[in-house]
């Protein structure tokens, strides 16, 4: 009797959810799909007739390559950027503000983020006083560099030389460092060796140029990587290598003013090259803070003592950090960037606002609006709909095991 | 422990009225909508119109038409009688709500417009304005909620909406023969579906004019054009003169690339002829047709050429359409032609009111390419479509179908009326009657390609123009995407 009290005391607690998910869930959900498969005006059935264009013709295909896109840039960007700004803002006075500042776009509606950023990001001809900041910035300080040229020329010559010189030294004094150097020597050198194996290989087999032109290029990057890292790291480790990096950044950065100098504004959204990103960074610039609130939630769960004990057992904080810190939060940073990929997915606002996917910036979501709305293609705009759909679940499903297996750990 | 299930139950019990309530809400709407309509202007604007834009519309128009009704209505009592009884008829209180895409200078004419309708008959005109047109009346009329009148941008909407049962012929209560006297029987073919009319061409653009500066012109001394080849020379003229000939911009939110498309229909009309430009449009000839592909070329030569177009390619796609009608005009002028319809007109007199007509800014006729179709000329024009019958709407439409609705905004300026009764002395400068009579002479007119097309088409178009402008000599790539994308959207 009681138990029974108990179950209709429960199905009257979730009786209402279940019927607002089942009508407004559900429901339009099965309608689309059956949808999908008619027409433009949904008056006779054309099977999977809209499938077949979503995936061979040009504009849906594009849309679903600049989604690729967002989800891998904006996925990393977000969950990286908040997770940096978590581990470094767990370290300051001023932690909350931090946090509260970064947090802040939140509280912005998609839209307004757009049209805040479309005019961050506004052009005007060269010549006219330009009104978007970031053209504005870059062509002031291309302004002053130009005004300035001949200081920066000596500045930048004089670092460069300080560089070059305490590099000599350095390179004199340690031993650990000699061999980065030797690094950097061979790198060429392996180059060169690498270019002559492979014209050897292609006289004796049937690969093409391009795949051994591809093989070249990946062991360059893997080498000249290595050789950098390994460079800067010995680098450190002196002081007169501590100067010579000191140097080459200034003379770097007169470098990069001495080309600002010769600067035009940037069509920062038409431009094919620059606006995907834009885009993406308009998202990053409002999700970031969300990462952030999350993982440093699960970053005050990690015990001190743990982090204490690496730092005894003489793990750098680079080490701490990323074999310590990490792994212990793996599982949010996990919950977070599925979340993150998601949101990404679906994302529409901020495409539409700011350039209504011209210029080959169009989404799945900004495809589907148009299909039904302004083509009034109905049977296309679900068809997009059910893709976007398929896309998200099996996400969902794997953010819904991994919830599951942690509150069974419980 | 107890009191706590109790509490649940409550809980429970409430939120299943609740969703009662919300289920419940939608169905309500449309049945309690015309009785809220008839009650009090604010929540008829609440209910028919929810966006916040259209009530703050709603109530500008209520003091607008209050502030101007007086002289207005003078003048149209001066200009003759209107044109049927039902103008006249009592119609106090009742709404007819609007939707149409305009706004700012073209709003505030249309509002004084409808003032002297409210003035006459008593009758309420909610305003809605969207710039997305497409979308919201879309929405609407799937929702079953359409508006009682939609001006719509072109005919291929209209078209769409009449196959589709959704519109009111007109000739069931408008006088035909009074309609007949008015417009030219290429209007009324063109508003026509299945031999019944159901629209009414409105507002005309003729879309032959290229704007300029005299006084820059006279500075320079460039003379204007008048065949493609002379203008090709004028334009290195002016680049080897150091100066920048021509200004485009195609930004216009989520239609962009529509000044683009334009451009495209006055190159194809004037260098194919209406035979090639009708077949194109109807996609009869692929979009690789020679004649097409060539008219492509002549616009990317003018894209392509270094020094030709203000901020390049780029620059074209990144500039607002209203704002590159102003770099003749500054001093000194940071380009020198401007091709727009005859609407730019309003852009060009809103931002530089104290610019002469024909002294201060002026046009000529897009030059020509093929002396065969010599003054051809593309034009646009809005439709006005009724989805609702009621007395209030029927006076209403008749109202904005005769000449002396239209010879209020024609002196407003920035108005070329489609209606032939509308004498060319109601236009207020001798530019706005130069176009309007350009118009009404032409040897050939059709309407932009863009606006017969399929919608899907339209856009696809206007997509591909923004990339052309940055890559103008991909012509043949250009090309192949757009025959593409024709071949599913033509089924």
């Amino acid at each position: 009797m009681f138990q029974r009290r108990r179950s209709l005391t429960s199905w009257l607690w979730v009786g209402p959810a279940l019927l607002i998910l089942a009508g407004y869930l559900v429901y339009p959900v099965i309608v689309t799909v059956y949808e999908s498969l008619m027409n433009s005006s949904l008056s006779r059935f054309v099977g999977l007739d809209n499938y077949i264009w979503a995936f061979t013709t040009e504009s849906p295909l594009l849309a679903l390559r600049n989604n690729l896109f967002w989800i891998i840039v904006g996925t990393t960007a977000t969950v990286g950027f908040g997770l940096v700004f978590a581990v470094l803002a767990d370290r300051v006075r001023f932690e909350s503000a931090a946090k509260a500042a970064i947090f802040m776009p939140m509280a912005i509606s998609f839209v307004g983020a757009g049209v805040i950023w479309k005019f961050m990001y506004d052009w005007q001809p060269p010549g006219i006083p330009q009104i978007g900041l970031l053209n504005a910035m870059l062509s002031t300080i291309g302004g002053w560099a130009a005004a300035n040229h001949v200081v920066l020329l000596w500045i930048g010559a004089i670092a460069g030389v300080v560089a070059l010189v305490t590099f000599l030294i350095a390179l004199v004094r340690v031993r650990t460092f000699l061999l980065s150097a030797l690094a950097i020597i061979i790198f060429p050198l392996a180059i060169l060796g690498v270019g002559w194996l492979a014209s050897a290989v292609q006289a004796v087999s049937e690969i093409t140029p391009s795949d051994l032109a591809l093989l070249v290029v990946v062991i360059q990057l893997v080498l000249a990587l290595a050789a950098v890292v390994s460079f800067i790291y010995a680098m450190m480790h002196d002081t007169w290598g501590q100067i010579s990096i000191v140097g080459a950044v200034i003379a770097a950065l007169c470098l990069g003013l001495l080309y600002l100098a010769s600067f035009q504004p940037v069509t920062w959204l038409q431009n094919e090259t620059t606006n995907n990103w834009a885009l993406v960074a308009v998202y990053v610039w409002i999700w970031t803070g969300f990462c952030l609130v999350v993982l440093s939630a699960a970053l005050k769960g990690v015990d001190a003592e743990i982090l204490e004990a690496s730092r005894v057992d003489g793990a750098n904080e680079f080490q701490v950090f990323a074999q310590v810190l990490v792994p212990m939060i793996s599982t949010t940073i996990l919950v977070v960037a599925t979340t993150m990929i998601i949101n990404i997915l679906k994302v529409f606002d901020v495409v539409y606002v700011m350039t209504s996917g011209n210029f080959n910036t169009d989404v799945i979501a900004n495809a589907l609006y148009f299909q039904a709305f302004h083509f009034e293609d109905f049977g296309r705009g679900a068809a997009l709909a059910v893709i976007l759909l398929a896309a998200v679940v099996p996400v969902m499903l794997f953010n819904i095991r991994r919830f599951r297996e942690e509150e069974g750990m419980r | 422990m107890f009191i706590q299930k109790r509490t649940g139950l409550i809980i429970a019990g409430l939120l299943l009225v609740a969703l009662v309530a919300v289920a419940c809400a939608p169905a309500a709407a449309p049945t309690l909508a015309p009785t809220a309509a008839a009650t009090t202007a604010a929540t008829t604007a609440a209910t028919t119109a929810p966006t916040t834009a259209a009530t703050t519309a709603a109530t500008t128009a209520a003091t607008t038409a209050a502030t101007t009704a007086p002289t207005t209505s003078a003048t149209s009592a001066s200009a003759g009688a209107p044109t049927t009884a039902a103008t006249t008829a009592n119609l106090s209180g009742q709404h007819v709500s609007v939707l149409g895409v305009w706004g700012s200078s073209e709003l505030t004419a249309f509002q004084k417009v409808y003032g002297v309708w409210e003035k006459q008959t008593g009758g309420v005109v909610d305003w809605q304005g969207t710039r997305d047109l497409t979308a919201v009346l879309t929405t609407r009329v799937q929702g079953g909620n359409p508006p009682d009148i939609a001006i719509l941008p072109n005919p291929a909407l209209m078209q769409q909406l009449a196959s589709q049962g959704h519109l009111i012929a007109l000739d069931s209560f408008m006088n035909m023969n009074q309609v007949k006297t008015d417009y030219a029987p290429a209007w009324i073919n063109l508003g026509s579906y299945q031999n019944k009319l159901y629209a009414i061409f409105y507002r005309a653009a003729n879309k032959e004019t290229v704007w300029y500066n005299p006084q820059a012109f006279t500075a320079g001394g460039y003379t204007v054009p008048k065949t493609w080849t002379e203008w090709m020379a004028l334009a290195n003229k002016m680049v080897a003169d150091g100066k920048t000939p021509f200004s485009i911009a195609a930004e216009n939110g989520a239609a962009s690339g529509w000044p683009l498309t334009d451009w495209m229909s006055e190159i194809v009309l004037n260098n194919c002829g209406p035979t090639v430009y009708d077949q194109w449009v109807t996609h009869t000839i692929p979009w690789t047709d020679a004649c097409i592909k060539q008219s492509f070329q002549l616009f990317g030569t003018i894209l392509g050429t270094k020094g030709y177009v203000l901020g390049g390619g780029q620059g074209v796609d990144a500039t607002n359409f209203v704002n590159g009608t102003y770099p003749m005009y500054t001093n000194p002028p940071t380009a020198y032609m401007d091709y727009l319809g005859s609407f730019a007109q309003g852009f060009i007199t809103a931002q530089y009111p104290k610019l002469q007509a024909v002294t201060g800014y002026n046009f000529f006729p897009f030059p020509t390419i093929n002396s065969q179709y010599a003054g051809s000329v593309t034009i646009g024009a809005d439709v006005l479509v009724m989805m609702h019958d009621t007395p209030a709407v029927r006076s209403f439409m008749t109202y904005l179908a005769g000449a002396p609705a239209q010879e209020t905004w024609a002196k407003l300026g920035g108005f070329i009326a489609v209606n032939r009764s509308v004498p060319l002395s109601a236009y207020p400068d001798p530019i706005s009657k130069a176009v309007a009579q350009d118009l009404y002479t032409a040897k050939v007119s059709r309407f932009g390609a863009g606006d017969v097309m399929p919608a899907a088409m339209q856009q696809a178009w206007w997509k591909q123009m923004l990339l052309f402008a940055q890559n103008p000599s991909q012509v043949d790539a250009t090309l192949n995407s757009l025959e593409n994308s024709a071949k599913s959207i033509y089924k």
